[in-house]
């Protein structure tokens, strides 16, 4: 979605700080991802290095807590102030996130032009509840099994 | 539509195949009731459960000692209870690392008394606790277990990891090729969490095999939620004409066997909707997708309540908003939610699983559809509707229009009856 949608800044946020593990190693795993910088909210410096990313006009992924805590709407403030449509990504939007303490912040401070993208494994009527949803897209785990072996439909 | 990318199918092999074993713990169960009776006793009667090994499992170290041996070393006897000889895996597959989920109430000092446990039952494992008693969080669970994991394999151990709920999400351990529930009940989600922690790619081939060790299979629904679900997404993004064909696709490709001492044998359709019909299963995914959050609050508690006058009110301004079904209360954009409690949600799903439980009392009324049971119902007045109310505790209308306006997922209803 990064790439196809050129957004300039992509906020990946979670209550679940693992998540961006799994984030990072995908970005840094796959040559179409090499141009992106990966900056985590609260590291030092982050907030020079976003804006010189910016003014470079290289795409930057920034990586926010949604804990309470640790200056969070500080980060959000600064973030959302950048002059830039951006692309938000809620990762395991069913826990934690999806209470409304951990949500209204986004919520409030997202522009009409950002799009919003919420990402579970499980509980997605949960995770949609608090958010206008545009469009809704369901996948379980055994769809792609379903994919993996086509070839056992026909028998 | 992509500019950038393109679907590369041949990436889907990379799936890991997922195989379901229901185990049947009667025998060690047999076994505690003889030696231990008071490990699962409530109120004089004997009632084993997870959830009361994991709050005295000094009391159940007996029932657990042979569980663990019976399964993991293939000790008592009982063949249904062997993994290796229920899933076909060999030795020569070397290190073996198996996860169990335990209630999510078990309590650290518990866990920690489940763990000497385990290490004393199980001479060849390693047994890792992924907990806070091990001074463990979410965020140093995956290498804390990385590095036994490599400890276990200098020292040809198995692994075993245990949990009560930590690290069952964004936890990838790629070895994990069992994965235990040992847990009595629990809410879908967080099954399916657990169940994902086996379905990290590994090596090709790799098939995670998730084990359900119950004390009553025939009540087992864990892994039901899952499944039916599969099916609606699958019937409506593949436009299959009926949800029971949908089924039967999805059975072909996720393969769910019961244990039996002469080997797993797989659960085909018909055996599987038996099953899934006798623990009320499709009535509960009846419950959890209906469109709550779609209602204002003042339904959510009429429907709760089962009070038709403020449903009725509802339907009337949503009428004169020209719309024409019943879930049209959704609130203006950034506030489609529904203010009521939790609570008043839990219970308005309530009746609507009570609801899918009672429904043959209409739908065998007459007629050969549900349509016509309500039809022949409204002819014949007010006598057998004011039944239908004292019997489901509802309004006899609301129910009509819950079901006939789809509230009531008709696929998944007429699943009950196919």
């Amino acid at each position: 979605m990064v790439c196809e949608t050129g957004a300039q800044l992509t906020i990946v946020a979670s209550y679940v700080l693992t998540s961006f593990a799994s984030f990072k190693k995908d970005l840094t795993s796959f040559e179409q991802f090499r141009n992106l910088l990966l900056v985590e909210a609260g590291d030092t410096g982050w907030e020079e290095k976003v804006n010189e990313s910016i003014n470079n006009r290289q795409q930057v992924v920034v990586f926010l807590s949604m804990c309470a805590g640790g200056r969070r709407q500080d980060k959000i403030d600064t973030l959302f102030s950048v002059p830039v449509n951006k692309l938000i990504i809620i990762d395991e939007a069913d826990f934690g996130v999806h209470q409304v303490k951990q949500s209204q912040p986004l919520i409030e401070a997202r522009k009409e032009d950002d799009v919003v993208i919420l990402m579970t494994g499980t509980n997605g009527d949960k995770a949609a509840s608090i958010w206008p949803v545009d469009h809704y897209l369901s996948v379980t785990y055994p769809e792609l099994l379903i994919e993996k072996h086509k070839d056992r439909l026909e028998s | 539509m992509l500019k950038n990318f393109k679907v590369d199918p041949t990436r889907h092999q990379l799936y890991v195949d997922v195989e379901f074993y229901q185990m049947n713990l009667a025998s060690v169960v047999e076994i505690a009731r003889i030696s231990e009776p008071g490990a699962f006793l409530q109120d004089g009667i004997f009632l084993p459960s997870w959830s009361k090994f994991a709050a005295q499992p000094v009391k159940g170290k007996g029932f657990f000692t042979n569980m663990l041996q019976a399964v993991l070393e293939g000790k008592g006897g009982d063949d249904s209870l062997n993994v290796d000889y229920q899933t076909g895996r060999k030795s020569k597959e070397g290190t073996k690392v198996a996860m169990m989920f335990l209630p999510g109430s078990t309590t650290n000092d518990n866990l920690l008394e489940i763990k000497t446990i385990a290490e004393q039952a199980l001479r060849g494992f390693r047994i890792v606790l992924v907990s806070g008693a091990e001074s463990m969080t979410n965020a140093t669970a995956e290498q804390a277990v990385k590095e036994e994991i490599e400890k276990a394999e200098k020292n040809n151990q198995h692994v075993l990891i245990l949990s009560a709920g930590m690290a069952q999400r964004s936890f990838s351990i790629p070895q994990i090729t069992e994965l235990y529930l040992a847990y009595d009940t629990g809410e879908s989600g967080s099954t399916i969490q657990k169940i994902s922690r086996t379905l990290t790619p590994h090596k090709v081939g790799k098939i995670g095999r998730v084990i359900s060790l119950s004390f009553d299979p025939n009540r087992d629904d864990k892994l039901d939620t899952m499944i039916i679900e599969t099916a609606r997404n699958y019937k409506n993004n593949h436009n299959i004409k009926d949800l029971k064909q949908a089924l039967r696709d999805v059975l072909k490709t996720v393969d769910i066997f019961k244990c039996l001492p002469e080997g797993s044998v797989k659960i085909e359709i018909d055996e599987y909707l038996e099953n899934t019909l006798a623990r009320n299963s499709i009535d509960r995914v009846i419950g959890k997708v209906a469109p709550y959050r779609e209602l204002t609050r003042d339904a959510i508690v009429a429907l709760s309540a089962g009070n038709i006058d403020v449903w009725r009110s509802e339907r009337q301004k949503a009428a004169a908003r020209g719309k024409t079904h019943i879930n049209v209360v959704k609130k203006s954009k950034g506030k489609d939610r529904t203010d009521a409690s939790d609570q008043e949600l839990a219970k308005a799903k309530e009746m609507i699983v009570t609801i899918a439980q009672n429904i043959d009392i209409i739908r065998f009324y007459g007629g050969s559809s549900i349509e016509e049971a309500f039809q022949l119902m409204d002819e014949d007045g007010e006598n057998i509707q004011t039944d239908v109310t004292r019997q489901f505790g509802v309004n006899y209308n609301l129910i009509k229009e819950l079901v006939l306006t789809n509230f009531i997922n008709r696929d998944l209803l007429e699943l009950k009856f196919s």
